[in-house]
């Protein structure tokens, strides 16, 4: 390839390193140049990412890496919505050099981690992934960001640490680093080191995937990170959690559910805890998105939501269940990084996200109004986009388990949606356009741009479902798991029923044109002022009257006992608790008598001389 | 195939001049209640007629325009989705859950063009039909996956299929309390009272009509014809057999009877005590029927 003598994976691991550092070091030098370099990077990295050969290992250190259907689609996913961020990164010249630098090594270190095929490399990429998005969070650093980067850095610790332990008795038992070897040999482990493995590294990726009640780091991190790379963060990171939960739960336990695993209805009791703790997040979430006051919080939680259905989809098990799952993660990271864009959009053009704030940017911002309605159309799952055939096959999956309660739950976090989105798009673009605001522009070019270059997947793709479903079998296949195989390009068919997208969307069409027949059937109409509106006499003059603030007041009282279950409470009490623990052992230990601490010193020395004689007897 | 098309094409316009057949009665039986004498049953279709006559209507924008197009399209293709009369026209193109959210387009629709309105009264009207959504939809939903538990199957079409051979067969017997959480549902799908705070006239001018005027307001009339016909249309499908075409509406207008008996004789309920309800007595009727269906 290019005529140079190298492996494809050494090549790719040197475009991104080389590109990373020529963008660092040529950064300086040049606003736009940096930007041009990422997506050149990018771009090579696509290309031989498309080439790779399936197999790779390298001698020393001993790492192995290849590539399957699985990777294939999250690393598209990456590298796709990686390039059209950067792209929409060149309306945003005033990003430092260091972060152009942590970002391609993020999906440098993103793409190797989904090409990875033994414990060590896939712990030291994911270790690198979340040490560059750490970076990222803490840019040019300041109190707000400062703290938001540290809680991210904390709760990474954490899973990284779940992580690693479970890698160390996957290791331990099988005798084997790699992937293929600990499959093999999952079978011939103890029940109970098995069980907890599985469960520490769901734990681990949960983290990252943003589940409750690992999902405490996420608001804030999303509120501080530079707003083009929140787009990043939700959209795709994400994904990269929910890539591990894949692994962990069926890769690994697809040969342990085959042994001896208690089922209740078909599905394993594993199945429905992952299935009970991802309908509690995608609700719970839901509602606390409702009450948010600023628009990146209220797209924070509604990510934390919408990743709780995937995990719901994957608990469910079914082969519905992971094709819907799957496809929700597809479709969860377009559509986010689509409306975190725009909000990034708004926020550059008004420098604010508080929604009481804005107001009536319909009128100078059409194009970012006509995107933020389709990602919306899409999450809250609208057919003819892609969000409906993903939380659909979810839907039929629940019903047809017999998951009963937890479709409730689901169902009900579905219908939230609409409250926090309409929020989200009425308090931003409609209502009333503010007097600071009268001079805003649209959106630059590359940012719309990218607006067009995601919609284009969750049209296509929500038209023609079979295109995905495609994949989705291909992997479930490559896995041994249950395949969905009754569906054509437009239809799929569960056995509950079918949904047609094709003819949904052109019946839609001749529908909206019979609408558009009574427009002009109807007079002529007369463009009015915004402020010609009809207040009942209640105002004699025009005044501000945006209803921006405390939106759904009304039930966030009627959802105050909802909402006083919190987490972070929890964290808070635990550390309240063992910070009070420790200042009495502070106290009785430091207790400021010199005596006391020659006891310890002698105690200590006596412990010392009584270690070193048994070690040498 | 033909057939199919015209009926297609015919069926839409029925269901307009039906419904707002529906409403001039509405008003009718409301009246005489009230000890009123009312207007005429056809008053609704004249008033639609005037409405689209007149000229130099506010307008706020194109959104603002296209609200009431996207709300009388989306209810179209749900009414295309459900089988009346045992006419299925695209019902095996889509189940339950999609016409569940093909409903959502065109509330959506509206909403997003009473939100270029401008007018705060409307943008309250929102808020509230969203969070009345929020109330009754949990219980509709608990409702719908019982029968669809029951039926083994979330075709409209195979659920009326089962239904088939006499008032006997009908799923409001299995599954009454289903069928009791649905209708109390229906009574806010409606926008009957005690539940019609996202229009409550007295209090937010209203609400989401507010802005809309000439023929605006006569597609809104004729998105609400349509809802009416839709939402009751699938209790008669659910619960009380589909049916011939003329007894598929005499069921369906006996649904909405029952909602307007209630409406005639109820006040207004405050929005949150109105969400607490639907979350409480209804969500706990439809939970005690989905546990028998399940176990059953």
């Amino acid at each position: 390839m290019f005529g140079i003598n190298m492996n494809p994976y050494e090549l790719l691991a040197a475009v991104f390193g080389l590109g990373a550092i020529l963008t660092y070091l040529l950064g300086h030098f040049d606003r736009h140049l940096k930007t041009w370099l990422t997506l050149i990077t990018l771009a090579l990295a696509t290309y031989i990412f498309l080439h790779l050969p399936n197999e790779y290992s390298l001698e020393s250190p001993s790492l192995l890496f290849g590539i399957d259907k699985l990777s294939w689609l999250f690393g598209i996913l990456t590298l796709g919505l990686g390039t059209i961020v950067a792209f929409a990164l060149l309306a945003y010249p005033e990003l430092s050099p260091n972060f152009y630098f942590m970002f391609i090594l993020n999906i440098g270190a993103s793409i190797f981690l989904l090409l990875s095929r033994d414990l060590v490399a896939f712990f030291l990429m994911w270790e690198l992934m979340s040490w560059t998005i750490f970076a990222m969070i803490l840019g040019d650093g300041g109190a707000e960001r400062g703290r938001a980067a540290t809680k991210y850095l904390v709760w990474s610790a954490i899973g990284a640490a779940f992580i690693l332990f479970a890698f160390a008795i996957l290791a331990k038992s099988t005798n084997s680093f790699e992937w293929s070897g600990i499959v093999a040999g999952i079978s011939q482990m103890p029940s109970g080191w098995r069980v907890a493995a599985i469960a520490l590294l769901i734990a681990g990726f949960a983290v990252k995937a943003a589940i409750m009640p690992m999902h405490t780091w996420v608001p804030d991190a999303y509120a501080e990170s530079p707003h083009p790379f929140t787009a990043f963060l939700s959209g795709v990171l994400s994904k990269l959690g929910i890539y591990g939960i894949f692994l962990a739960f069926f890769v690994l336990s697809a040969r342990f559910e085959l042994v001896n695993m208690p089922k209740i209805f078909g599905t394993h009791i594993f199945g429905y805890i992952l299935a009970w703790i991802g309908a509690l997040t995608a609700f719970g979430a839901s509602l606390i998105a409702i009450k948010q006051e600023h628009a990146k919080r209220l797209l924070a939680w509604s990510s934390i939501s919408q990743l709780g259905y995937i995990l719901f989809g994957f608990g469910i098990g079914s082969a519905i269940g992971i094709a819907g799952a799957l496809f929700h993660a597809v479709s969860h990271a377009l559509f986010k990084t689509l409306l975190f864009l725009i909000l990034a959009g708004v926020i550059k053009r008004t420098g604010t996200d508080r929604m009481a704030e804005l107001g009536g940017l319909i009128k100078k911002m059409p194009l970012s109004f006509i995107f933020a309605v389709v990602g919306g159309l899409a999450l809250a799952g609208i057919p003819m986009t892609i969000g409906f055939p993903s939380k659909w096959l979810i839907y039929e999956a629940a019903i047809h388990q017999g998951f009963i309660f937890t479709t409730v739950l689901i169902f009900a976090a579905s219908t939230a949606v609409f409250l926090y989105y309409y929020r989200f798009v009425f308090s931003i673009f409609l209502g009333e356009l503010h007097a600071n605001h009268q001079d805003v522009k649209e959106v630059p070019f590359p940012i719309w741009f990218s607006y067009i270059l995601i919609s284009i997947p969750i049209f296509w793709l929500g038209l023609f479902p079979g295109k995905a479903m495609q994949i989705f079998a291909e992997i479930a296949e490559q896995f041994d798991l249950p395949a969905v195989t009754n569906f054509t390009a437009t239809t799929i068919t569960t056995p509950l029923g079918s949904f047609n997208a094709l003819i949904v969307g052109l019946v839609f069409f001749a529908s909206f044109a019979f609408g558009l027949l009574l427009y002009f059937i109807g007079g002529r109409t007369r463009k009015v002022h915004q402020y010609d509106t009809f207040l009942a006499g209640e105002a004699d003059e025009p005044v501000k009257l945006h209803y921006g603030q405390r939106f759904f007041y009304f039930l966030e009282r009627e959802l105050k006992p909802l909402y006083r279950i919190s987490v972070e409470k929890i964290y808070q009490f635990v550390a309240e608790f063992t910070r009070f623990v420790a200042d009495q052992v502070r106290k009785g230990f430091f207790c400021g008598n010199a005596q006391a601490y020659l006891y310890y010193m002698t105690i200590f020395i006596v412990i010392l001389v009584f270690a070193i004689w048994r070690i040498k007897l | 195939m033909t057939g199919q098309i015209l009926w297609a094409i015919f069926m839409p316009i029925l269901v307009i001049i039906i419904g707002l057949i529906y409403m001039g009665l509405a008003r009718k039986i409301t009246a005489r209640i009230h000890n009123r004498y009312g207007p005429p049953f056809y008053q609704n279709i004249i008033d639609v007629i005037k409405l689209f006559s007149k000229k130099d209507v506010a307008n706020h924008g194109v959104m603002f325009s296209l609200g009431p197009v996207i709300a009388v399209a989306g209810m179209v293709i749900s009414l295309l989705f459900i089988p009346i009369g045992n006419r299925p026209l695209l019902s095996f193109n889509g189940d339950i859950i999609v016409l569940l959210y093909l409903l959502v387009i065109a509330p959506l629709g509206m909403a997003l063009g009473v939100g270029e309105g401008a007018n705060p009264n409307g943008a309250i009207g929102i808020a509230r039909a969203l969070t009345l959504m929020l109330g009754y939809e949990v219980v509709l939903v608990i409702a719908a996956v019982a029968v669809m538990i029951h039926a083994g199957s979330a075709s409209f079409m195979e659920i009326i299929r089962q239904q088939q051979g006499g008032v006997a067969h009908w799923f409001i017997w299995p599954l009454f309390l289903s069928a009791l959480a649905t209708d109390i549902a229906l009574q806010a799908i409606l926008g009957e009272k005690p539940f019609d705070q996202p229009i409550a006239p007295h209090e937010i001018a209203s609400g989401p009509m507010v802005e809309y005027g000439g023929k605006f307001l006569g597609m809104l009339q004729i998105y609400h014809a349509i809802a009416i016909i839709v939402e009751t249309g699938i209790f008669v499908n659910l619960f009380l057999g589909g049916g011939s075409l003329v007894w598929w509406f005499v069921k369906s207008f006996a649904v909405f009877f029952v909602a307007l008996l209630i409406n005639a004789v109820m006040p207004r309920f405050r929005i949150g005590q109105a969400f607490k309800f639907y979350w409480t007595y209804p969500a706990a009727i439809g939970l005690v029927g989905l546990i028998i269906v399940a176990i059953t």
